[in-house]
Parts: structure tokens; sequence; C-alpha cells
């Protein structure tokens, strides 16, 4: 009694822990890739897998120690519809527009349409060169990465407690965040658009530590948790030369911690063909914030303070369960159904900025996502086959926002063999994906788009700017884009249970 | 187009089967259909305006094509759209491909248009700052003597670390302030333009000239121009208590662009944005370097100038609060790059036509028709940064 009462504290300290942690976008896509779960390691396949998916399901694992390796590819293609005029007018580069209201000088956010395409060369514009940034030049939709998959489960406590460790750890780059803006300021940077829930999220170094227990016959609880780095830094800069940044002084200080976000699950076994599970993720995020000072010669100094957010996992309640078609069968078949309710309505961009603030119609929506599938065992072979649909949790981009998604349906299946080899149990198995994602077209209303250059602007001169009837834009999903692609994977492993 | 990013050992990929044989997917950019006289530029169209310099919009040999207008290239030795002749000379035709014809001999009488580019350092990171100041004149010569009849002062524009302009109301304050043409408490200015010692050309030499702006001139305008005195040594710029909070009242200062803010209105962009209201005082007198004597019948010419300044900001609005300190720097003049003064003879009457596509009609009849003849003078002597 006094094991239990420990370790329901310890679940109660994991819900008050710190949550700004790497969030498991891999997790969450990819699936169990140990074992097989697949698209329902929630409900079914006890195994290293489950610390992340369903802690309690630990309570049903073997001792194993896995690894594996995962190869998934990023296949996004992106289409941009072609600009049928909208450029901001070369006078933009002199830096002179004047509002034709207030006479006073139009922002700074916006570049000729020109020196993006072309670039511009000294002589042309009033400094040094400035580097061409062609319209989805520089996507980051496709690439393929290879990832270590480990796993690890051991019952301590005469078997009350199993403790669980899974994680996938990239091959090769590790982490990468990549700070894009999704509007018409990413003009200045990669002028292109971006993947919102894959692209970089497909680098996160997952890792998950759990536990689980049996209470009863019937019932068993879980209480996990990922970990990662959460990272502040301050970057002190001394201004000798504003268009010489060689001679920039830098004095940086990074500060980083540990931090955690917990998850939970429990199953409910009424009878021994059927096992009822439920798991809570809560949120999960990874946030950079980034401190900026700068001093002048002059003495003056100006600061601001940058936060991003990463890898945004919104909370998630998810039910399902398993049930054996034909217990004590020699051909056992079992069906595993997951259903999860997603809160994406409550996601953090990558400049933690949240979508409705684009317009209450572009807010993103909270999803139910569902998977289905099929288990075969046969003495050591075992097989597994399951699809998945989820609907995307983004509107249609109508406005000045580019967030990149589309539904997604997927199918994964796999297979695995248990032999002996040096008096030991092991077993070696094979998986592979393909999720689709479901071609999708968005094209901008212009009336929600900002115009960069305003009507009426004036030059030097205080003559009106023809140019600047109408749109214009370098918004680089204006007039519209649209999307489809695959996400492909394969995977092979092998465990020692022991 | 952007291809695969493989960030694993290909023979791996291989081995684990089909994930290696789909990267396929690409990213790529529709084609517009353009439709040319739409008045848009589009697609594989380099312009798509009614001009001689847009043939089925593709832009005409000899012409160049910027956003809305195309022009002849003045330079390129064809005579064409406007030009009076190409290229320019530096004495029959100008840097408009303009004809000219000054009178024979050391004579400035006539229509001139000029730019004045001064430059100095700013005081927050000592980056060179443009000035330009343009002008309108007729002078009228007798002997070596040559004084100011008429004159419009056609605003100011600087860039650098920051750039400054002027608006409607800043720029017909301006217009007929600090007069030169003897309307005014002083005046007219007067200089010299005599042949040469050595008979090479001639000479110039345009008298010291102070100026105040956003101020009253009989406080802060020295009593005797030709004693030169030091602004140092003049009654002392008004200073506002906090210059981060508009005063309505500052002893000396006026507000001459009407804007409701003591000082005159410059409204800087670039790295720095926002409105800075000033007091402003300087002098600048202009000569010809010894070394190079302006040709008899140069219809445009350069002159050296010099000047020194002073600037009392009375306050800084319409910027960032974190910022808004940064505007209160100044500049001073940079001593070792050479103001210059380039003048561009117009003609002789109203009615030349260099003279008429410059001046709306004749100076100080009407303030519309100066300020559209200011603008005319900007765009065609257009400010030129410093390039290092």
């Amino acid at each position: 009694m006094k094991l239990r009462t420990a370790f329901l504290a310890g679940l109660a300290a994991l819900a008050l822990s710190p949550r700004d942690a790497l969030a498991s976008p891999l997790f969450e896509l990819a699936g169990g890739t140990l074992g097989q779960g697949g698209f329902n390691a929630s409900v079914t396949a006890p195994g290293a897998a489950s610390t992340y998916f369903n802690p309690a399901l630990l309570a049903d694992s073997d001792q194993e120690f896995d690894v594996g390796l995962l190869v998934l590819s990023d296949q996004t293609s992106l289409t941009l519809d072609g600009r049928p005029g909208g450029d901001v007018p070369t006078l933009v580069g002199d830096r002179t527009l004047l509002d034709p209201r207030t006479h006073a000088p139009i922002p700074n956010y916006t570049m000729p349409t020109q020196w993006l395409e072309h670039g511009c060369s000294t002589g042309s514009c009033a400094g040094s060169p400035f580097a061409a940034r062609p319209r989805q030049a520089a996507g980051t939709g496709q690439s393929t990465l290879s990832y270590t998959s480990i796993g690890l489960v051991s019952r301590v406590l005469d078997g009350f407690l199993v403790l669980g460790l899974h994680a996938l750890v990239p091959n090769g780059d590790f982490t990468q965040l990549h700070s894009f803006y999704n509007d018409e300021r990413e003009q200045f940077f990669s002028n292109s658009l971006h993947p919102e829930l894959y692209s970089d999220r497909l680098t996160a170094t997952s890792l998950a530590f759990g536990a689980g227990s049996r209470l009863s016959r019937h019932i068993a609880i879980g209480a996990s948790f990922t970990l990662s780095l959460s990272n502040a830094a301050a970057a002190s800069t001394y201004v000798s030369d504003p268009v010489d940044y060689k001679k920039l002084l830098l004095d940086n200080r990074v500060g980083v911690t540990t931090a955690v976000a917990p998850h939970f699950g429990a199953t409910y076994t009424p009878i021994d063909r059927l096992r009822l599970s439920a798991a809570l993720h809560t949120e999960q995020k990874l946030v950079l914030k980034t401190g900026i000072s700068a001093t002048l010669p002059s003495g003056t100094e100006s600061r601001t303070t940058i936060t991003e957010v990463h890898d945004f996992v919104p909370w998630m309640i998810i039910l399902g369960g398993a049930y054996d078609v034909n217990p004590g069968a020699a051909h056992l078949v079992s069906v595993a159904w997951t259903m999860a309710y997603e809160a994406w309505s409550e996601y953090l961009d990558r400049h933690g900025q949240r979508p409705d603030s684009y317009g209450a119609q572009l807010a993103w929506k909270d999803v139910i996502t569902g998977s289905l599938g099929v288990r075969y065992t046969h003495g050591p072979l075992r097989a597994f086959l399951d699809g998945s649909i989820r609907p995307s949790p983004v509107p249609l981009q109508v406005g000045r926002s580019n967030y990149v998604d589309n539904d997604r349906v997927g199918a994964a299946l796999g297979v695995d063999y248990e032999t002996r080899l040096f008096s030991r149990r092991f077993r070696f198995g094979i998986g592979g994906q393909a999720q689709r994602l479901i071609a999708r077209h968005q094209a901008k209303q212009d009336a929600l788009m900002v115009d960069e250059v305003p009507d009426g602007a004036l030059d030097r001169n205080l003559q009106p700017v023809a140019s600047a009837r109408g749109l214009q834009t370098n918004n680089p999903g204006w007039p519209g884009f649209a999307s489809d692609g695959w996400i492909l994977g394969t995977s092979i492993w092998a465990s020692l249970i022991y | 187009m952007h291809q695969a990013h493989i960030r694993t050992p290909p023979r791996l990929l291989l081995a684990l089967g089909w994930a290696s044989a789909i990267g396929c997917a690409h990213d790529r950019i529709l084609p517009v259909t353009s439709v040319c006289g739409d008045g848009v530029v589009t697609g594989s169209e380099e312009c798509d305006t009614t001009s001689p310099g847009c043939t089925s919009c593709h832009v005409t040999d000899g012409w160049q094509c910027t956003d809305d207008t195309c022009t002849p290239i003045c330079g390129d030795g064809k005579v064409q759209g406007g030009e009076q002749c190409d290229p320019p000379d530096g004495t029959s035709c100008n840097e408009s491909c303009e004809l000219v014809s000054r009178p024979v001999g050391c004579n400035l009488t006539g229509y001139f248009a000029v730019k004045q580019t001064n430059y100095s350092r700013d005081t927050i990171v000592n980056q060179v700052q443009t000035s330009s100041n343009w002008y309108f004149y007729r002078f009228s010569q007798s002997g070596s003597t040559f004084q100011v009849d008429q004159a419009l002062t056609c605003g100011i524009h600087v860039t650098g670390t920051v750039d400054v302009s002027l608006d409607d109301g800043g720029l017909a304050a301006l217009l007929y302030a600090n007069r030169q043409d003897g309307k005014g408490a002083h005046g007219p200015r007067r200089g010299t333009f005599v042949p040469t010692a050595s008979g090479n050309g001639c000479e110039l030499s345009f008298d010291r000239w102070y100026m105040v702006r956003g101020v009253d001139e009989p406080t802060f305008l020295p009593a005797d121009f030709a004693a030169h005195p030091d602004l140092a040594s003049l009654p002392p710029l008004p200073k506002p208590v906090d210059p981060l909070t508009p005063a309505a009242s500052i002893p000396g200062a006026t507000d001459p662009d009407g804007d409701g803010l003591l000082g005159l209105a410059l409204h800087l962009s670039g790295n720095l944005q926002g409105l800075r209201s000033v007091a402003q005082r300087d002098w600048n007198e202009v000569s010809t370097a010894p070394d190079a004597p302006i040709a008899e019948n140069a219809g445009e010419f350069t002159a050296t100038s010099v000047f020194d300044s002073q600037e009392s900001v009375l306050s800084v609005t319409q910027c960032q609060p974190a910022i808004c300190s940064l505007l209160l720097a100044g500049g001073v003049p940079a001593r070792d790059i050479p103001g210059r003064v380039k003048f561009r003879y117009l003609g002789q009457s109203l009615s030349d036509p260099a003279v008429a596509a410059i001046a709306a009609s004749a100076p100080g009849d009407d303030v519309n028709a100066d300020l559209q003849t200011c603008k005319n003078v900007r765009a065609a002597m257009p400010h030129e940064p410093y390039m290092q």
C-alpha cells in the first residue's frame, strides 16, 4: 500500500512539473516504431514505446532492451500560384515613400519585389549588394532523415513498478529549429513557405521516461514525461558601425535548464479479451527566450526580448481499446482502435503567436483523430496493419498567414519474429508506413492581406506614385498556394527480452 | 527547384528500401498568363505602360523603365524621346540632354537650377550623411559682379544613417525663407564671376549666406552677413526643456510648416523613423577650386562649397519609445569631404525650352506654381548619396 501511495504521489509531482519541455511531434507523427504499436500504440503492444504513448501499458510489458533504425522521408510539395502583379515598387528602396495622409515615411517593413527576385547591386541600391531571395527558392518541405530508436523496459520493486525509456535520436544533424514567419515578414529571410507541422519538427530529439504499475487485475496506471533542455540567451552587442557588422562586438550569455512535460495513462481490462485505454498528454513546447540589447557609440541603448516557441504539441486525450477476436487460438487476431482529441486551438507558432492573431476566422481548431488496426499472432510471429485519419487543424489560409498543413491519412504495417540466440530471447522486426498529405489549394483574399504600400503614397517630391495603387505585397503565399505530399517511413528493430 | 535534402548515407537508404526511392517531391511556382496592356507587369513582361520606351511590353533599346514610367537613357548617344541632344558634353548639352547656350564670356546672367551637396557625420556612429539643398535662381551680372534677382529655396533631402525629407508644409515654409533676392532684410546675395588670371576659364565666388529655419529670422540671423560671424557667436538657438515632450511655447521658436509643433518638421526614415522638429542655422559660401576653372560657355558646372551649421532639436515624435532618444542625434560637418554645388544653366527667359521645362511660372507669382518648379528642379538634379 505504501508503494502504491508513493507511486500516486509521484504522479501528482509530475503533474506540477514545469511544462516547457522538448515536444515530441516525431512520436505523434511516426507512432510506435519499436514493436507492434503502430498508430495504435496508445492502446496496444506493451513495450518501450508505451513509455510515451500510454505508460500504463508498461505494466504488461516484457523486460526488454530495444534498438532500431527509423528512416522518415518528408516529401511535401508546395505549389505557389503565379503573381499577377502586386509588386512592391522599386521606389520603396529609396526609403522615402510617404504616407499620403500623414506624410510620415511608410514603415520599413517591405522591400522592392524586384530586389527580392533578382537582388540589387551597388549603384542601384543605396548600400552593399542585396542578395536575391527568389520566392520559394528556400523551401524546406523535402528531406529524408534517419533516427536511432532506443527502448528499455525494466521491472523493479518485485515487479510492482515497470520503468520505461523510449528515445528517437536523429542521426547526423541534431535538433534544428527554424523560426520562420508565416506572413509577409518572411520576405526578408527565406521568402518561402514551409510546412508548419513537419520540416524542422522532424529533427526533434524525442526522449521519454516513465513508469507503469498494475494496481489490480483489471486496472493499470502509469506516468511519464518527456525531457528536454530549455534555453535562455542574452545577446549584448556594441554596434560601432550599423552598416558593417564585422565590427560588431558581442557578449553572449546562455542559460540551459532541463524541463519536463508529464503524460498519464490508464488501462482497464474488464474481461481478458478486452482492454480499454486512456491517456492524457499535456501541452509540450520548447521555448527559447533571447534578450537582445544594443549599445551605440552615443551611449544610447535599446533592448528587447524575443520569445520563440518550437515543436508545439497541444494537450490531447486519447481513448481506445483492443479486442481479441479469437482468444486462445493458434492464429490470434485482435483489433485495436484509437480516438484522440487534440487541442490545436491552443497552438503557438514559432514566434509565439496564436494563429487567431491574424483574425478569428484563421484560428486553428481542435481535431479528433482516429486509427483502426488489426494484429495477428502466430507462435513467434507477430504482425500488424493500421490505418489512420487526421484532419488538419489549420483552416484555409485566405489571409496574411501561410500555415501550410494538410489533412492526412496513413497506413502502417510491421512484422516481427522471436527467436533464441546465445540462449537469449531476441525479437527482430521490420515496419513501414505511408501517410498521404491530401492535396489542398488555398486562394488569398486581397482584402485580408497587408497592402505594404498604401494607395496614394507620395515620393520624395510629394508626387503620387501610380504603382502604389491597389495591393502590393511580398507575402510569399500571395495570391495562393497548394500543398500535398507524403510522409514515408521504414524501420527495423531488434529486442533483447530478458 | 528545391531538391530533396538527404541527410542519411545513401547505402543505408537503399538497404531500407523504398524510402529512398520517393525523393521526388519539389516546390514550384505556377506560370501566370501575361496580358500586355493591362498596366500590370507580369510573367515575362519587362514593362506595361503606354510609352515609346515600352514596345510590346518590352523595354525599347535606349530606354529605361521603372515602376510606372519609361525615360530615354541620357548618355547613350541616341537622341530620342524628349531629348534635345545626347550625349551630354558639359557645355552645349547638359546632363538632362537639353541644349543650352550661355552668354559668351564669364557672365552668369540667366536662370539656373542649382543643387548644393554637403556632407556631415552623424553623432551616433560617425557615418557620412549626404544632404542636398536645391535652389532655383535668376542671376544678373554686371561687370564682374552678379546678384540674385529671383530665388526659390527648393527643399532639403538627407540620406545616410537616417534619411530626412520634408513634407508639403515644410517645402512651402522654406520656399521664400532667408530670401537671397534682396526682398528681405538682407541681400541681395552677390558674387563674382570673372576670367581667371591665366585666361583659361572663369572663377566663381558666391558670397556667404546665412540661413535659419524654425526660428525667428531677425533674432537669430547676424545683422551683417559680410562680417562673417561664427555661428557660435550668435544668440544661441532655442532649446526645449525636454524634447521628448513637445512644448507649446519656446522663446524664439516658430512653427513655419504649421504642423502644430514648434520647429521645422523633418521626417526621418530608413534606419530610424520618426518626426524631428528642429531649429537650424547655417551658412554656406561657394567658390571654384583654383585648379578647376569653369569653361566660359559651360552649360553645367560644379563649384565647391563650405558650410557650418547648428541644430537644436525642439521635439521628437512619431517614434518608437525605445528609439526616440536616437532621433535627438544630429551631425557635424565632414570637413574631409568637400561639398559641391552644381549649377545648371537653363536659359535667358521663361520661354526658353529648358527654363519652361522647369519653371511653372515666374518665381514669386504663385506658391503652388513655385512648389511645382521646385519639384521639377529636384527631379532634374536628383539627390546623389555619398558612395565610399
